[in-house]
């Protein structure tokens, strides 16, 4: 007789585990965020010892959703777009040449550079709101889409009108990835491995966050 | 020139730029392009210790940066190629016009118009062997100041600045012997200023050396060793030697720190001289600065030892691309018996108009502490070269 009773009591407990996980399941709040201005810079080396070539932009945006999982932070649907026009070296001939041997694609356009993740999730890194994510997805260059992975670190700072989420990470593409020549100029020629550097400010809008701010 | 006088400057405009070049002067190496992430001169010129032709990557650089900017296209007609030895000799004539006028307190004013016309060739022998050459002819010389402890080296109408034969062995490692002017740290084409004009390495300074460049990503090893270059004044034949090192220091091509150390000795006095510098490149702006530290012994009659101090410093803009405008200070003291305190303040712009033509426009001032004298002076430049 005791058997049952010891059985009915585990499966109880059970339901109550699965109730209380319900519960934080449905704490998990999903929130959209919108990514603005962030910049994004490169460096190239090349054969020649003394030259490298860098560019930057400051006109990155995206948008991704974030949510809290047990294990940290969730991001998912991720999606970040660099215009290629918004790129430059600090030399005007040296944009137009970076425009043309590797943006421009055999149509003639110049498509954005594109990242594309569909869910990342990000352990904590340290402090309660520093998180390390390792984000892999797909990154299309000139509408060519191969894979890219980097390391973000993010840091989330909540206030009474939203989350902000101040991010930073770094990377390696290979030209050669996306056939891509290597472009060359009077004997000067790039590497094929160019070496990219985001940061980014993502933030919730705070319509969103006023109703889920309980949630963290 | 199409854009620059049909494009989008106004013709009144137009007739200023035109007059401002017919009045100014300047080109030469330039250490300002650290902002764009070139840490050393290699990259653009034929000679890695900088200043003189450039290679073609540096004359694509060199187009890119004028205001007409646009594509570099290297001259490579039958003629060309025959008088370029097939593409071996690289070679112009260039065209420096300079125009000072200068005031001083309780002192008749000066003009100096001086007009340089220089030839420069650097001819690749084949298996890394190279012989560069640049002659100057001038209608009015301008030495060194003439110092109660230093002689200026004897200025001539005709003057061979360079003579080197080198060898290259890969990228990054080349020998020259001949003459030339010394390494320095800074590679300020204004000779007249006080690290340079002070330190012996004004327009008629080219000593037989025989020097070493090593360069990488991050760093620059140049050991030298020099004797007379036959122009020296009586007892003030130098020999002796030194070594510049700079390296890269964060890595990023935009922070260089260097030292550059010399001991020389001749009949009438030795000298000994240490001038850590600094470049840095921010993007649109930087800065340079150096500080020589120069011990000398004068060795007629009795030994005198006295230090000399000389700095400089240039805070550069680059409002655009071709147009550069910098602040420049400058200081120097010299020791007890031969005391001089001098400071000066100069402001210069600089505009490459094409690859050809640059001027430049540079009012400075300069006061002496001690005696209260005020020198006032303005220099106008323009600096004309064949480009092919």
């Amino acid at each position: 007789m005791q058997t049952p009773r010891r059985h009915q009591s585990s499966t109880s407990g059970l339901l109550m585990l699965l109730l209380a996980a319900g519960a934080v399941a449905a704490d998990q709040t999903v929130e959209p965020v919108s990514i603005e201005a962030g910049s994004a810079s490169f460096e190239a080396g090349t054969n020649v010892p003394g030259i490298e070539i860098k560019g930057a932009s400051s006109n990155l945006s995206g948008r991704a959703n974030v949510s809290h999982g047990a294990s940290g932070l969730v991001i998912d649907q991720i999606h970040v777009t660099l215009p290629v026009k918004s790129l430059a070296t600090g030399m005007k001939v040296r944009d137009e040449h970076m425009r043309k041997y590797i943006f421009t694609n055999a149509d003639g356009q110049v498509p954005d550079v594109e990242f594309a993740a569909d869910q990342v999730t990000c352990r904590k890194n340290g402090g309660a709101e520093d998180f390390l994510c390792q984000v892999a997805g797909s990154l299309t260059i000139r509408g060519v889409a191969h894979a890219f992975s980097t390391a973000l670190n993010v840091k989330e700072q909540s206030s009474a009108a939203g989350a902000t989420f101040r991010a930073s990470g770094d990377g390696v593409v290979k030209l050669s990835d996306y056939g891509i020549p290597l472009p060359k100029q009077f004997g000067v020629s790039t590497t094929d491995e160019v070496k990219l550097k985001i940061s980014f400010v993502g933030r919730t809008s705070p319509t969103q966050t006023a109703g889920s701010g309980g949630a963290r | 020139m199409r854009r620059l006088t049909r494009a989008w400057i106004p013709a009144p405009l137009a007739g200023l730029l035109i007059i401002f070049c017919l009045l100014q002067p300047k080109s030469q190496a330039l250490p300002t392009m650290i902002r764009l992430g070139y840490t050393n001169c290699s990259s653009c010129h034929i000679a890695p210790q900088g200043g003189g032709l450039l290679n073609l990557y540096g004359r694509s650089i060199d187009q890119a940066q004028s205001l007409v900017g646009g594509e570099y296209e290297p001259w490579q007609s039958a003629f060309a190629q025959t008088i370029n030895w097939g593409g071996r000799i690289t070679q112009d004539f260039r065209l420096v016009m300079q125009q000072q006028d200068t005031s001083t307190t309780d002192k008749a004013g000066t003009q100096l118009f001086r007009n340089r016309f220089i030839y420069r060739n650097a001819t690749e022998l084949g298996h890394g062997w190279r012989i560069t050459a640049t002659v100057t002819g001038e209608n009015a010389s301008a030495p060194r100041p003439t110092l109660s402890y230093d002689l200026p080296a004897k200025p001539l109408e005709v003057f061979v600045n360079t003579a080197l034969i080198s060898y290259r062995t890969g990228h990054n490692l080349e020998f020259s012997a001949g003459r030339d002017m010394l390494p320095t740290g800074v590679d300020i084409a204004d000779l007249s200023v006080f690290v340079r004009a002070r330190n012996r390495l004004g327009y008629y300074d080219s000593p037989t050396q025989a020097k070493v460049f090593w360069w990488g990503k991050r760093y620059l090893i140049n050991p030298y060793a020099f004797g007379p270059g036959g122009n020296e004044r009586s007892g003030l034949h130098e020999s002796g030697g030194g070594m510049l090192a700079e390296m890269d220091v964060l890595g990023n091509h935009r922070t260089v720190a260097g030292m550059n150390f010399l001991q020389g000795e001749s009949a009438g006095q030795n000298r000994r001289m240490i001038g850590p510098y600094t470049r840095l490149g921010f993007g649109r702006w930087g800065f340079l600065a150096e500080h020589d530290i120069t011990d000398r012994t004068l060795k007629t009659g009795t030994l005198t030892t006295f230090r000399q101090t000389a700095s400089y410093g240039q805070l550069f803009w680059a409002a655009r691309e071709w147009l550069v405008a910098s602040l420049i200070g400058e200081r120097l003291r010299v020791e007890a018996p031969y005391t001089e305190h001098l400071n000066a303040a100069k402001f210069e712009l600089a505009a490459r108009l094409t690859s050809q033509a640059t001027v430049s426009i540079g009012p400075r001032i300069q006061w002496d502490p001690i005696s209260g004298r005020i020198t006032r002076s303005v220099v106008f430049q323009l600096a004309v070269k064949t480009v092919h």
